[in-house]
């Protein structure tokens, strides 16, 4: 004896989400038209987010100094801390790194989740179109640990093959490369920077999300090799955006083979060349990104869909937007 | 307010046992983001705050708590032609029970006895009805194989991936299980052999006094 089955099969929907050309320029706009609409939140929110950072790296310096001060003595303390360069330069390999790391880790600490801070903004203005700039700092409390591991996971993986050449010509018998091998060396090393960082994009966003750092590393990694053209593409255009004038106004012969613009036709401009990246392309960067994550999530968990009429396979669940018609 | 009518699968209720999350729910906001919005419809962060008169970051940090618990699910996400991005976000039940858990399963366990045919049998003697030894074999045969049709075919009916039949009102589903259960027994020649049996021992215990 059967029974028939009176409810339908659910629509098996494939889902898709725009690539290509349209999709990228369409999460910069997105981003940039966003950015300044928001221009008011995201000022205050960063200085405000400034101004903490500051504070809270000085508690953290304090945490340090003032035990050892308390333990060893004003004098002797001072007396260390005038000898720590020449201390540090004698030590070798494993012992540099660590002290170096020991040292940079704590100070940044603070400016990972500041940044990461950023993003749970950019994640309130691309869900639900407003934010506030107090709302940066609940997202500063709330993520603090996971946003410090995430700013981990960027710093420490952009910075492995360094630290292994380092650690390599400390410990073996490798010679310090010249300014000449360095001009070689160093292009490699901003490509690997660009693109490893490229693939930890979406990092922020999962954290934000509610993953924590090592899991919204593996998922940035991971949707980042399904939908390379639009995390990468994205990521190139901020690095040409950020980097190129920052690095143009680096006066140091090393970065001579990237000087694109000179020195001449940006220098007059490097406050407002500044300004502009603080609080404007950074919190865009933000916003093009933490959409880029709620789509190719969302694709992940097959549950997306658009307003594109032209595209019937996104118009499965389609409803048309009073507000957008 | 645009609020979806698309009908994503959820269930009829969700008992909540875990301290956790019984937690989370005695939060104001939380309780009416569920009980008030995502149980009746799937909502967006920013319908939500619209509704509630809330900021949406206040109500985004909400319910990504109770998606992260459990009690809300994330059922679609749509891209406006403004580029935002909307995710709705929708309760997983209509209907929510908080850390009873153990109380239906001690409730459970009474009413549902290790071995329902001999409980039928020793309750009857309750009515007068007293199974002799004799018999004891034979009504514990016909009893059984009455239950297992029963069960059968109430299986039959009862599907749990026929979610339309699961959506229903429990009251609405139990009386059309019970009409139908009736009709496809009634046509069921074996069933029906075995219920005539059982009739006349009983039949036999009333009309003759024996018990």
């Amino acid at each position: 004896m059967s029974w028939p089955k009176n409810n339908p099969e659910p629509v098996k929907r494939k889902p898709k989400t725009p690539q290509g050309i349209s999709a990228l320029s369409k999460d910069i706009y997105v981003g940039f038209k966003f950015a300044v609409q928001n221009f008011l939140s995201y000022f205050l929110a960063m200085l405000g987010i400034i101004l903490l950072t500051i504070i809270m790296v000085v508690l953290v310096l304090l945490l340090v100094v003032v035990p050892l001060i308390f333990f060893v003595g004003l004098p002797t303390f001072i007396l260390w801390m005038t000898s720590f360069t020449v201390e540090v330069g004698t030590l070798e390999g494993t012992m540099f790194i660590a002290i170096i790391l020991m040292f940079v880790l704590p100070i940044l600490g603070p400016f990972f989740v500041a940044y990461g801070s950023l993003y749970g903004l950019s994640r309130e203005i691309i869900e639900s179109e407003a934010t506030s700039a107090e709302s940066a700092f609940s997202w500063y409390r709330k993520r603090a640990l996971s946003l410090v591991g995430g700013g981990m996971v960027h710093f420490l993986i952009s910075l492995a093959p360094f630290l292994i050449a380092i650690y390599s010509i400390f410990a073996t018998s490798i010679s310090v490369p010249t300014d000449e091998q360095l001009r070689l060396i160093l292009p490699i090393g901003f490509i690997w920077i660009i693109l490893s960082n490229g693939m930890l994009s979406l990092t922020f966003p999962g954290i934000i999300d509610g993953l924590s750092a090592l899991s919204a590393a593996k998922r940035s990694v991971r949707l980042c090799c399904r939908s390379p053209g639009r995390v990468l593409g994205s990521w190139s255009v901020y690095v040409v955006l950020i980097g190129v004038p920052i690095i143009t106004l680096i006066d140091d012969p090393l970065f001579d083979w990237i000087q694109i613009i000179p020195d001449a036709y940006l220098e007059p401009y490097t406050v407002l060349i500044v300004l502009l990246i603080l609080f404007i392309v950074l919190p865009a960067m933000s916003i093009t990104f933490s959409r880029i994550y709620l789509i190719l999530t969302a694709q992940d968990e097959s549950v997306y869909d658009n307003d594109d009429d032209d595209n019937e396979e996104y118009t499965i669940k389609l409803e048309v937007d009073s507000d957008e018609s | 307010m645009n609020p979806k009518d698309s009908t994503p699968e959820i269930k009829e209720f969700v008992v909540i046992s875990d301290l956790k999350t019984i937690k989370l729910l005695l939060d104001r906001t939380r309780a009416d983001i569920v009980f008030k919005y995502l149980v009746n419809q799937e909502m967006t962060v920013k319908q939500l705050a619209d509704a509630m008169g809330k900021k949406p970051g206040t109500v985004l940090h909400h319910v990504q708590k109770l998606n992260n618990s459990g009690i809300i699910k994330m059922v679609r996400t749509h891209e406006t032609t403004r580029g935002i991005v909307e995710r709705y976000y929708r309760a997983i039940a209509r209907e929510y029970r908080l850390g009873i858990t153990e109380m239906m399963r001690a409730r459970t366990k009474e009413s549902s006895p290790s071995n329902p045919v001999q409980s039928i049998l020793v309750g009857l003697s309750t009515l007068g009805i007293t199974i002799s030894e004799a018999d004891m074999k034979r009504a514990d045969d016909l009893l059984s194989s009455i239950m297992e049709i029963e069960m059968k075919t109430e299986k039959l009916i009862n599907r749990s991936d026929n979610t339309a039949f699961q959506r229903l009102p429990t009251s609405t589903r139990i009386n059309v299980l019970k009409s139908m259960n009736k009709f496809l027994l009634s046509k069921n020649s074996t069933y029906n052999e075995l219920i005539a049996e059982w009739n006349d021992l009983l039949s036999q215990y009333l009309n003759n006094g024996k018990g």
